[in-house]
């Protein structure tokens, strides 16, 4: 990664500064005050030093108020601008995350699935990086070249030469900014790909946790984290020693200009050579010597800013990568809404590949009367799911549409449709459907209408839970105490109490005992709407109106 | 100054690092007042005339900036390792007390949060362990050195000195007790977002098809604004300290500075003198504003702090065997893969259960009580029973993830351990990373025996028709797979384990009427070595089965 594409990643992170800009203009002109603030405090003590020493006049009662005055001003101002800064950059990194959500609620599940642990790594600590650009960049990098340019003026104004040798000087503090900068992007890479990497492998492991316990992995995960944790350790002091090492020549380029200022100054002021031409008065040399400092120290700041960026690129460009996903719906320009009554469901020459994969659909054709019930067979991997996944618009096929059939017979493409509307209309119960962390009563109403206690007690009592379970109930993170069972009794119940006209189910019954099969097919055989069932048990099959082969060869819409 | 006991506990636990993290900020230090000390002669010697002197002055200031820059690199170096290490072993720590069984049935239990604590947290305490600590005994070690040579050299400049760090050390410890309040405001809202984030990351397809997206932006918009707050008021309080030290610092020196002046009026002191003070009481402050600096660089990783403790990763645990398991997996290093497996690879003829019972904690009556089961190598037992009858308790209470209320567990006499168990669970979960490393859970596997035991599972021809074979990586819990591939998956992935008893879940659930045969053929051979246990409710998978008790009103009958 060189220079140029560091510069673009964080461009890409500016647009979300743009409603902050009064934020951004007060900061500047906050820092600016305070820094100078804290120049006039420094060559005013140097000046009364300088005095002192060589003429033994002691400073006036003007001197004592403005160094107490800016003393204070400049506490009062330094903390301002520290609260003022930091609170516009946390609100920035909440307007960030969000953002970050949105395009993963755009773009997830992709066709090729990301692990949620390097998601979450990227919308949590990634973002929390950025704190650093946000608060301190920007504005300050404002400050610092203000108060140099304020500085290299009066210096220049005083003594010409002794400005010449200050920007000689800061050009080379400047310098440094690029000095290991590759090195220094690279290891900030590498610490984020570490970090990320262990976000997945704790995600996964606490998500496996039975098959974790079991097993006996836990030594052997609890190992690889350490082992990867000291790796990170490592490249993190490559890190840190980096940024010491530029630092110090900094500082060693800082104490080569303070030498080269005094000893300007010194030649000027007469006193290294009897008998020159005195063309500044040695009381004013402290004071000279000062303000160079304060603008050489301003433009070593801004430089040090700088430098910390380098390692913040890489988590720089994942975040604007997560910003900026592909979608994996297309959203219409014009969306429509639906007409009321039954709907039927309608797929039309659908193609559709995963990545990297053979096509699983290609010019697939089929048609649900509005009310039908319908089973869809085929060998393991042939694409229910899939034609499934299509139904219910997690995806949009690579050609051909899935329409929703009105009475009348004409079709309304998914992709046109208003997403509530089509969410209120389609409902999906899948072997992979999550029940969330809450209430049962809060997993019941995701995403649906208001529904009265006694709906929704209804509702259980037809799924026949509401003997082991009540709306009140805590469920844990994917029902942590329930059987598979359980589980996919609730779901259903979930899908139902939204009312669907559509009700489409994948291989749901497959893991169910009996009774609970039994339990399913009869609920789903009451619901008065269209039914598009993926399975392979014959018993839930049995009950269907007709059923219709994944893999059969593409035929017409009749 | 801020203390936080148990990160100084964390810091003390590698004291050669600490050691020499602090020795060499002491150097780097003495390095710094040796500069002033050049660049204070330097200057008397311009205003003196001395040109030599002020050559010599010159090349000393040039030549310890070059032995900072020596000392300064060694000691980021030290410093990172210490807090490297000490990042290494919270970690460790706080991974144990993750994965533990207990973690299976809590409803509360949230992995992002448990997410937030293990990376973010355990990172974010690096800043004060491996800067902010050093920085202190630093500063309590050389600030009373300069302050003494300064109250030599006069005494009012070293008093005015003394109370300015005096107070920008002790001034912020007036709100302590609220930042220890907000950072703990601060560090629950991280949690609970990390929560939220990671689960609905998790169920984005779930979302989608409710419909609930932009409810669960809401909830989330929610809990980020409420991190911004919480995180806004964490950072005013702290930026309490910025002030009051900056104030210290600048006043301090001004005063100093005063002194200075009036010393070079009253004639008492020469021109060296009053550099002298001026520069040494800058040093003076040196290490307060690096503290402020770090300070700010740690202050947020330090709300974690609390929650790290909450979960016992800032002291050493030893964790309490949980029920008739004498080694539970995770605090006994054979419970893991390796050498021990093979020991453990003979085979064992009766899994006994006798008065077994057990509740949760806050439930009205047992899931299971009082039952008696007896599982004997040779044939196969089945367990059948309702939705809900307690089957997925039992297998949780054979593997030792619950403690039973009574009763006992033996294979062959003695206590049944984890180790003992191999277990297809209904919902098998995979790991990300290839087939062959979920296959491999118990070390290295030669190729032979992952196919035999993928053919036995009857999985051996779809793994072969996967893009890569066995080096196919599967996504996050094995959703790029169906059902009845994970399921066969784990199958296998149990054959290989070799443990002397075989847990089975519903290994047939989802599979076509063929497979299921082929499995259930391959469960009867397996039986043969080992005691396999099935629960199931196939009536096709039952055929054949000698030994079939039914898990119904909460005891087990036998009905063959």
């Amino acid at each position: 990664m060189n220079t140029l594409s560091a510069f673009r990643a964080f461009r890409e992170l500016l647009p979300v500064l743009r409603p902050e800009w009064r934020g951004m203009v007060w900061i500047y002109l906050l820092g600016t005050m305070s820094a100078l603030g804290l120049a006039g405090l420094t060559v005013l003590t140097a000046w009364a030093v300088g005095h002192a020493v060589v003429e033994r006049t002691p400073p006036g009662p003007l001197w004592w108020s403005l160094v107490l005055g800016l003393v204070l001003l400049r506490v009062l101002l330094t903390w301002r601008e520290m609260d003022v800064s930091h609170a516009l950059a946390y609100r920035v990194l909440a307007r960030l995350r969000m953002a970050l959500f949105d395009a993963y609620a755009r773009s997830v599940p992709g066709r090729r699935r990301e692990h949620s642990g390097r998601a979450a790594a990227v919308a949590m600590d990634d973002i929390e990086k950025l704190e650093f650009f946000y608060a301190h960049t920007v504005a300050q990098l404002g400050a610092s070249l203000t108060l140099f340019a304020a500085s290299l003026v009066t210096a220049s104004l005083l003594l010409p030469e002794a400005a010449l040798v200050m920007l000689l000087g800061a050009a080379v503090v400047a310098s440094s900014a690029l000095y290991w900068a590759r090195t220094a992007r690279r290891l900030g890479e590498r610490e984020q790909r570490e970090r990320s990497d262990l976000s997945e492998r704790i995600v996964d492991a606490l998500g496996a946790l039975r098959e974790v316990l079991a097993y006996g992995l836990a030594p052997r995960i609890i190992a690889e984290t350490s082992a990867a944790t000291a790796r990170a350790a490592a490249i993190a002091q490559r890190r840190e020693l980096l940024s010491q090492l530029v630092t110090a020549l900094r500082e060693l380029i800082l104490t080569a200009v303070v030498i080269g200022v005094i000893a300007t100054s010194a030649t000027a002021a007469g006193v290294l050579s009897e008998g020159a031409q005195v063309r500044l008065p040695p009381a004013e040399l402290p004071a000279l010597v000062a303000l160079a400092l304060v603008g050489i120290a301003a433009v070593v700041d801004a430089t040090d800013t700088l430098t910390r960026l380098h390692p913040l690129v890489s988590g720089a460009g994942r975040v604007a990568a997560g910003i900026n996903r592909p979608p994996v719906v297309a959203v219409p320009r014009a969306p429509r809404q639906l007409p009321a009554g039954p709907l039927g469901l309608r797929f039309r020459d659908v193609s559709f590949s995963y990545e990297g994969r053979q096509p699983t659909l290609s010019s697939w054709s089929a048609e649900l009367v509005p009310g039908e019930h319908v089973g869809l067979v085929g060998p393991s991997g042939s694409g229910k799911s899939t034609v499934i996944a299509l139904a219910a618009r997690l995806w949009d096929p690579s050609a051909g549409t899935v329409e929703l059939v009105t009475a009348d017979g004409g079709g309304v493409p998914v992709t046109d449709l208003d997403e509530a509307a089509l969410r209120g209309a389609v409902a999906l119960v899948d072997q992979d459907a999550m029940l969330f962390h809450g209430t049962v009563r809060d997993n019941l109403l995701r995403g649906c209408g208001p529904r009265s206690d006694g709906d929704l007690t209804l509702l259980l009592e037809r799924v026949e839970a509401a003997a082991w379970i009540g709306l009140d109930d805590e469920l844990g993170e994917g029902g942590v105490r329930l059987s598979g069972g359980q589980r996919a009794r609730l779901c259903l119940a979930r899908a139902l109490a939204r009312r669907p006209r559509v009700l489409l189910v994948d291989e749901v019954t497959a893991s169910l005992d009996p009774a609970t099969e039994r339990l399913v097919s009869d609920v789903i055989a009451e619901f008065h709407g269209t039914v598009l069932i993926a399975s392979h048990r014959a018993e839930t099959l049995a009950r269907l109106e007709r059923v219709v082969d994944v893999a059969a060869a593409p035929h017409a819409v009749r | 100054m801020m203390i936080v006991p148990p990160l100084w506990r964390e810091a003390a636990r590698f004291p050669a690092d600490l050691a020499r993290s602090v020795a060499l900020l002491v150097l780097v230090f003495l390095a710094h007042v040796g500069q002033a000390v050049a660049i204070a002669w330097s200057m008397s010697a311009v205003l003196r005339g001395q040109a030599q002197d002020v050559l010599l002055a010159l090349s000393m200031i040039l030549g310890i900036a070059m032995l900072r820059l020596v000392l300064s690199l060694a000691q980021a170096s030290a410093a990172a390792r210490l807090g490297g290490r000490v990042r290494q072993a919270v970690r460790r720590r706080a991974m144990e007390a993750a994965l533990v069984p207990e973690r299976l049935h809590d409803t509360a239990a949230r992995d992002g949060s448990m997410r937030a604590s293990l990376g973010d947290g355990v990172d974010g305490i690096d800043a004060y362990v491996s800067k902010y600590v050093p920085a202190i005994v630093q500063l309590l070690l050389t600030c009373p050195i300069v302050v003494v040579v300064l109250l030599v050299t006069s005494p009012w400049a070293g008093l005015c000195v003394a109370a300015g760090v005096l107070f920008a050390l002790v001034g912020p410890m007036a709100w302590k007790r609220m930042m220890a309040r907000r950072g703990l405001d601060h560090w629950d809202s991280y949690e609970a977002l990390s929560a939220d984030l990671l689960e609905s990351l998790r169920g984005m397809a779930t979302l989608r098809t409710l419909g609930d997206v932009s409810g669960t932006r809401e909830r989330l918009q929610h809990r980020s604004e409420a991190l911004r707050r919480a995180t806004e008021r964490v950072m005013r309080v702290s930026l309490g300290e910025t002030s009051v030290t900056d104030a210290a610092v600048q006043g301090g020196a001004v005063a100093a500075a005063a002194v200075a002046v009036t010393h070079a009026v009253t004639g008492q002191a020469p021109a060296l003198e009053v550099y002298l003070i001026l520069l040494l009481s800058s040093e003076a402050f040196r290490p307060v504003r690096e503290l402020s600096r770090h300070w700010h660089a740690g202050f947020l990783g330090l709300t974690a702090v609390p929650g790290l403790e909450r979960i016992g990763a800032l002291s050493e645990r030893r964790t309490a065997a949980p029920g008739h398991t004498t080694s539970d997996p995770v605090s006994d290093p054979e419970g893991g893969p390796g050498s021990d497996r093979a020991a453990e690879d003979r085979p064992a003829d009766v899994l006994r259960v006798r008065g077994l019972s057990f509740r949760y904690p806050d439930a009205p009556r047992d899931v299971i009580h009082d039952l008696d089961l007896t599982a004997r190598r040779g044939s196969l037992t089945a367990v059948v029973g309702a939705s809900g009858a307690g089957k997925s308790t039992l297998f949780d209470l054979l593997l030792g993830f619950l403690t039973p209320r009574t009763g006992s567990i033996d294979l062959d006499g003695r206590p049944l351990r984890a180790r003992d168990i191999a277990v297809v669970s209904q919902r098998p979960v995979l790991f990300a990373g290839t087939v062959r490393d979920n296959l491999a859970v118990a070390g290295a596997t030669a190729e032979a025996d992952l196919v035999e035991a993928c053919r036995d599972a009857g999985i051996l021809d779809e793994v072969q028709r996967f893009p890569r074979g066995f080096d196919t990586e599967v996504t996050e819990a094995g959703t790029s797979l169906s059902g009845g591939q994970r399921q066969r998956l784990a199958l296998a992935r149990a054959l290989l384990a070799r443990s002397p008893v075989l847990l089975v879940d519903e290994p047939t659930s989802a599979l076509d009427a063929d497979r299921s045969a082929d499995v259930v053929r391959t469960l009867h051979r397996v039986a043969r070595d080992r005691v396999v246990l099935m629960i199931s409710h196939r009536t096709e998978t039952l055929t054949g089965v000698p030994d079939v008790l039914s898990l119904d009103s909460e005891h087990l009958g036998s009905t063959s």
